[in-house]
């Protein structure tokens, strides 16, 4: 069984004209201890379908159709009682911009020993003191920083407080949304560093959000991209980057969009046009009118996420045409 | 020297006073004797970490900050010691485009409007009707098409990718010789990116117009520009061509940017040098080479002294005239100089 499994999840957002789908059908597995990495442009959907995983979602969001099996637990069927108990024991978010979430006025070690307390009754105070030196130490803070406050820190060092924070529960999936935006490149790479060993240490699973797949590409285990709120493609770091290539013209274009020092100096390509308005009706394939070897029937036919063979799948009539032609 | 500079920024010195309790009587050096040439046309890219200094020299040469010491020459005219009218006067041939858009432009003023403002700043046009047309024409430059439907919009109505091409178009209606961009693409979405900086490589070629690029990106840095100094806590520690640099870095500081540079690509055991700690405060800048104490050759080499007291120079490196590096050690050309 793995730890969580979506399947088919629809999450919409209220509009005028009644409701719109940000997550329009999205499948996504992760196993335990698998580092999954999850892209795309803004607006593609990436993070409403993270927060729908602890139901952390906006009000009047909801989720409309579409199951979230979390360790053989369907979360959607869970009430506000269910879902507290989930939520940071089991579950935990590193949210966006959360650099300057942290309360001013608290030390950051009794911020990070507040939701142990909260969380689990029975942690005798004492105990949650020592967890709390223990995950300093365990994200590069001396803990004789403990009684310091957040304006001590600066950003990459908050930031491990934030991860810190996220693991006081000890839970078995930590979601983090774009972690590592705000920071400077050398403190980028110390934090992705830190994610992994944690991950490899603890055995956790972790879901990363970044619009970057060159971050992706060397941290996880697994990547998906997301476009208009479907996913276009997904697959093992080591063939979607490596061997086989990424295979969707959405991924290769967004590739194309970044320098690579290992190939040739070449100026960046951008992606024509904009993600389509989700609050209008969508036939056919989404990328269907940025995509420059579209087809005709890419513009009326949905693309279904298709397995191409070890555990890559995309959502491409191109792909799954010569997939066709090659069996 | 004769040679004929777009700018030449000569031993700057940025430093500031800290108040407040903990900074009490504390000087912070910003920026610590940095020397850059621009030729005329060509792109500099200045890459560096937050704390760097990158953005305090971008203030100086656009004189919204006073440098303790130095030279800003401009066209071979230092702007340093120019105040009032004549400062005025030279500011139409240096422009800057910042990194926010959203902030940068007034919401409530036609995009026409903001892009002939320096205009009729430096009575530019014989009447409104040319003004126009040169706003007009600028914002088809930066790639503003339909100009005129767009000069019409106010500027709270254009996408991030719009109003950072507007930027761009107030920028060069001046024809300045210099544009300085501060991260001019770093808070728009990726797939608009290229957008921006083509338009930007445009008007280099078109309008002969050299930029001072300031960013944190280094593999950006080095499709866009022709050169790249690094800087460290207020000095430059390595300079060269872009494809140089990246391809041959020499200060241990640059090696370790090259190697952390993300990669699209699945590398097994890639060897990343992850530096430990972050960049000192400007207030507290170590003895010595002021990397010393994240270097990794430093402590390879079994700590030498000389590291520990003495304050390496930029200088040209034994490889090459146009590579310079501050390091004692990093040069394996010139031997073991202790």
């Amino acid at each position: 069984m793995s730890l969580l499994e979506i399947r088919d999840l629809h999450v919409s957002y209220p509009n005028r004209k009644g409701e719109f789908f940000a997550v329009d059908g999205v499948d996504l597995t992760i196993e335990q201890g698998e580092f999954v990495g999850l892209a795309g442009e803004s607006g593609c959907g990436k993070t409403t379908l993270a927060l729908s995983i602890p139901q952390l979602l906006p009000e009047h969001s909801r989720i409309a159709a579409g199951s979230i099996s979390f360790n053989g637990v369907d979360t959607t069927a869970l009430n506000e009682e269910g879902l507290r108990a989930i939520r940071w024991k089991e579950i935990s978010v590193i949210f966006q911009g959360a650099l300057n979430a942290l309360n001013p006025v608290q030390t950051i070690g009794s911020q990070i020993q507040e939701p142990i307390r909260i969380h689990d009754e029975s942690v005798s105070k004492k105990e949650a003191q020592d967890r709390t030196l223990e995950l300093l130490e365990a994200v590069g803070i001396p803990s004789h920083r403990a009684s310091d406050f957040p304006h001590q820190f600066s950003g990459g060092m908050r930031q491990r407080v934030m991860i810190a924070m996220a693991l006081s529960c000890m839970p078995k999936l930590v979601i983090a949304d774009e972690p590592i935006t705000a920071l400077d490149v050398m403190t980028q790479a110390q934090i992705l560093d830190l994610l992994r060993s944690l991950c490899d240490k603890y055995k956790l699973s972790m879901l990363l959000i970044s619009h970057d797949l060159s971050v992706l590409a060397q941290t996880c285990d697994r990547v998906a991209v997301m476009y208009a709120g479907k996913v276009a493609e997904q697959g093992p770091t080591s063939r979607v980057f490596g061997s086989v290539g990424a295979q969707h013209p959405y991924t290769q274009r967004l590739l194309r969009a970044y320098p690579n020092i290992r190939h040739e100096r070449k100026f960046i390509d951008g992606i024509p046009g904009y993600p389509p308005d989700l609050s209008t009706l969508q036939v056919g394939c989404r990328f269907a009118d940025r995509c420059d070897v579209a087809l005709s029937r890419c513009a009326t036919e949905v693309p279904d996420l298709i397995d191409i063979g070890g555990n890559q799948s995309v959502a491409c009539h191109l792909v799954s045409e010569n997939q066709v032609g090659v069996q | 020297m004769s040679e004929k500079f777009s700018l030449s920024i000569e031993d700057l010195h940025v430093s500031y006073q800290l108040s407040g309790s903990a900074g009490k009587n504390k000087i912070a050096r910003a920026v610590d004797g940095v020397s850059l040439q621009l030729h005329p046309g060509e792109t500099l890219a200045l890459v560096g970490e937050s704390g760097s200094g990158k953005t305090s020299i971008a203030n100086a040469v656009m004189r919204l900050l006073e440098p303790t010491s130095g030279k800003i020459l401009l066209d071979g005219v230092d702007l340093v010691p120019l105040q009032g009218s004549e400062l005025r006067a030279m500011r139409r041939n240096f422009q800057m485009i910042f990194q926010d858009p959203f902030e940068s432009l007034d919401p409530r003023q036609r995009v026409i409007e903001t892009v002939m403002e320096p205009l009729e700043i430096h009575g530019i046009g014989e009447n409104q009707e040319q003004r126009r047309d040169l706003a007009l024409a600028a914002l088809a430059q930066a790639g503003l098409r339909p100009a005129a439907d767009i000069g019409d919009r106010f500027t709270h109505q254009l996408s991030g990718g719009q109003r950072q091409r507007v930027a761009i178009a107030s920028a060069i209606i001046l024809k300045p010789s210099l544009i300085i961009a501060d991260e001019p693409v770093s808070m728009l979405d990726v797939s608009l990116r290229a957008g921006i900086l083509r338009v930007m490589a445009d008007l280099r070629d078109q309008l002969g117009v050299s930029y001072l690029f300031i960013t944190h990106d280094l593999s950006l840095a080095w499709m866009f520009a022709d050169r790249i100094a690094v800087i460290y806590l207020g000095r430059i520690v390595e300079e060269a061509s872009a494809v140089d640099l990246i391809e041959n870095p020499m200060h241990p500081y640059t090696k370790a940017l090259v190697s952390v540079i993300p990669v699209p690509e699945a590398i097994e055991g890639a060897s990343r040098t992850i530096l430990s700690g972050e960049i000192p405060s400007p207030s507290s800048i170590p003895s010595g080479c002021r990397f010393h104490p994240r270097c990794p050759l430093f402590r390879e080499l079994g700590e030498p002294e000389k590291c520990l007291n003495e304050d390496p120079l930029l200088q040209i490196s034994a490889k090459s005239e146009s590579h310079l590096v501050a390091c004692f050690f990093s040069d394996p050309s010139k031997g073991d100089t202790q």
